[in-house]
Parts: structure tokens; sequence; C-alpha cells
């Protein structure tokens, strides 16, 4: 199974904690590959919502951190922003994306490449300081069987953000506040979605929205704008 | 004090449907304009049942028979009424949704009266039975509407 995770921060370093000790010892989903990517540092503002052992690139530091602790699975870090220039490095077919960054024209890239593939899954999450989504986008046989991440919102297709690695210092340290039960709800009904398609072939959900104000969580079934992508 | 006279389900039979249907106009009873005369009949024996337990907390005056419709809207949401009742739809955004009585509305409609309650954006796209829809869109008895919320930025 080749799994890539795009974005370490508050989502995506909690993530492949938990998706990694369900892969180790889940033999019949072996072998493991998963590829880290993320571009930034882990530093000490970092700790508040973070899960690190050590300061360094997050995508270097976590693969020592679980190569050691993960046997059964083999880790690869990419310690760079994802961009055009390498996203076919990242995203093959027959994979499962994991999308946990903090810009939709990162999304956006994604979902538009994996328009190109046959099959693939994308499951992307996002949050705001209280209330989060997850979106499952699945291609089988070149067709989208749930809409893609951009199908349904405007603001991903039409993003006016930037990659970080177009960002500059300043731009990068203004980042809006975030909440750590937030990312961790992100990450929980990502891991949700990854055992409802992997191993329970639901593809009937395309997204859950959830709000940690009202505890209210809720699936949504939406039917896809362009079978053909 | 009950400001809504009950009729009997004899009295009700008794009223021809387009009798009937004037009553469930009255009573801000939506979704009616096909249905069958005892269908229309339960709806209205159970819009009474469910009036009578709701009225004391309310405080209506025969000088304002308007607010009916808006009574009845807010009775079927406040009461934990099953899917099978065929005046209410499903209506979300984002983790939000309940239930109104909103048959025969279009989206437009519902968007601009539920806006404040579920949080809709105003650019936000519709949806019915996963399918999207204008804001012209007529809803039907059965239909779930979802009004998309944007997806967070953040991660």
């Amino acid at each position: 199974m080749n799994i890539s995770i795009i974005g370490l921060g508050g989502i995506g370093s909690i993530l492949v904690n938990t998706l990694s000790r369900y892969l180790d010892t889940n033999c019949s989903l072996h072998p493991v590959h998963i590829k880290l990517v993320d571009g930034d540092d882990y530093e000490p503002k970092n700790t508040i919502r973070q899960e690190f052992i050590n300061f360094g690139n997050k995508a270097y530091i976590k693969k020592r951190e679980l190569s050691n602790k993960f046997s059964n699975i083999y880790y690869e870090d990419f310690q760079m922003f994802l961009d055009d220039n390498f996203i076919s490095e990242i995203i093959s077919e027959n994979s499962i994306v994991f999308v946990a960054v903090d810009n939709h024209k990162t999304r956006k890239l994604v979902s538009d490449y994996a328009k190109k593939l046959n099959d693939i899954i994308i499951i992307s999450g996002g949050n705001e300081l209280t209330d989060g989504n997850v979106q499952i986008f699945i291609r089988k046989g070149g067709e989208n069987v749930t809409p893609s991440l951009t199908d349904y919102h405007p603001e991903i297709e039409n993003f006016e953000d930037k990659l970080p690695n177009e960002m500059s210092c300043e731009e990068l340290s203004n980042s809006a506040p975030q909440l750590y039960f937030t990312n961790f709800m992100v990450a929980g009904h990502m891991c949700s979605a990854f055992y409802n398609v992997i191993e329970k072939n639901n593809y009937k959900v395309s997204e859950v929205y959830f709000d940690l104000l009202t505890m209210n969580a809720n699936a949504k079934k939406r039917i896809p704008k362009n079978i053909r992508g | 004090m009950s400001k809504i006279k009950s009729m009997s389900i004899a009295e009700l039979e008794e009223k021809t449907v387009a009798e009937l249907r004037e009553l469930c106009k009255k009573y801000g009873i939506v979704g009616m304009s096909k249905a069958r005369k005892d269908d229309i009949i339960d709806e209205i024996s159970n819009f009474y049942d469910n009036y009578e337990n709701f009225e004391d907390s309310l405080n209506i005056t025969n000088e304002e028979p308007s607010k009916l419709p808006y009574i009845n809207a807010n009775l079927h949401s406040f009461l934990d009424v099953n899917d099978t009742y065929k005046t209410l739809i499903s209506v979300s955004c984002g983790a939000a949704s309940s239930n109104y009585p909103v048959v025969g509305k279009t989206v437009g409609y519902v968007k601009a009266t539920y806006r404040e309650i579920l949080n809709i954006e105003i650019d936000s796209k519709a949806v019915t039975n996963g399918n999207e829809v204008s804001d012209s869109y007529i809803l039907k008895s059965g239909d779930t509407l979802e009004f998309v919320r944007q997806a967070g930025v953040k991660g």
C-alpha cells in the first residue's frame, strides 16, 4: 500500500502517528510505504499543537521517529513543499493521499493532478478555529466515484492563497490561531474516512463536517459533477 | 384558551378537498396541494394534536392569524417529528442540520429564511439529493437540501 501524507502540521503530525500504529499491525495491508512531505521545520512555537520529538524538518524528524517505532512500515521523507515540479513523485496510480495542508492552492493542485490518474484516493482535511471538514475524492477506472475537491467548493477551485514556498516569512508567521482539539478531530475523521474506504469499501460519503462547539458531525453524499473528470 | 377550534375527524371528512386545503393554508401546513383527502385529514388532525400540547406556551390572539404559519414551523422543529412526516425537509449546512416545513418553497427562500440559524454563506452552493440546484428549485416532499459550507483552510 502506497500512502502519501502531504503536510505535517497540526493535522498531519497527529494523523501519521495514528495511521502508522494501525498499519504496522495490519498484515493484510502490507507492505506499507509512506511518503512524508513537508518543507517546514518543527519549532518551539509549534509545540502547542503538533506532535514531534525533536526540532528540525518535519518530514525528516517524523521519519526518524516512526521508523524506530513501526518496523513494518517504510517511510520516505520529502523535505519540501508540494508543487508542480515533483508532484508526480508523490502522487501515483493506486496510491492513497492524505492532504493535511494549510492552503487551498495545494488542495487544488492535488485534486487536478489526481484527475489525470485512473485509480486514486484523496482524503483531504482542513479546519478553522473550532470546526472543520474532510473531503474524500475517489477515482476508479478513470472515473470520479466521488466529487473532486473542487467540484462543490469554488473557494478551492478559485483559491486566493499561495503555496507555502511562495509566501514570505512574514506571511508564514502570520497564520490564524488554531486549536489542537480541532486538528485532532480532523485527523480522526481522516482516519475514519480511510477505514471506511479501505476496510469497508464504503464509497458513499464524499465529505464530513464537524463542529467542536455543537459537537455535531454530518456526513454528506454528493454526486460527482464531471464523471470523466 | 385555545385560539384554534379543533374539528373532529368526522367533521373534517364532511369538508371538500378544497376546503381542507384552505384549512391547511390557514394552519401553515404546506405540501398538501396534490395530497389525497385522507392524507390531508391526517395532517390536520396531527396538527390539532400537536397544537394542543404547544399552544399554552404561545401568546396568540385572534388578531394575529398571520402568526400561525410561523408557529407551525416552530412547532414542527420543536417536536421530534419522524422522517415520514411529509411536510418536513432536512436542511443542512456544514455540521448543522434540522428539519423544516419547506415543501413547495424555493431553495432561495430557504437560504434567506434559515441563513442565520444554519450559518449559511451567501454564495453557498445548494445541493438536493446529491445534485447541485439553483435558487429557483422548488423543494419536493422527500428531498434533502444541503448548503455546501466552505472547506476549512488551515491544518
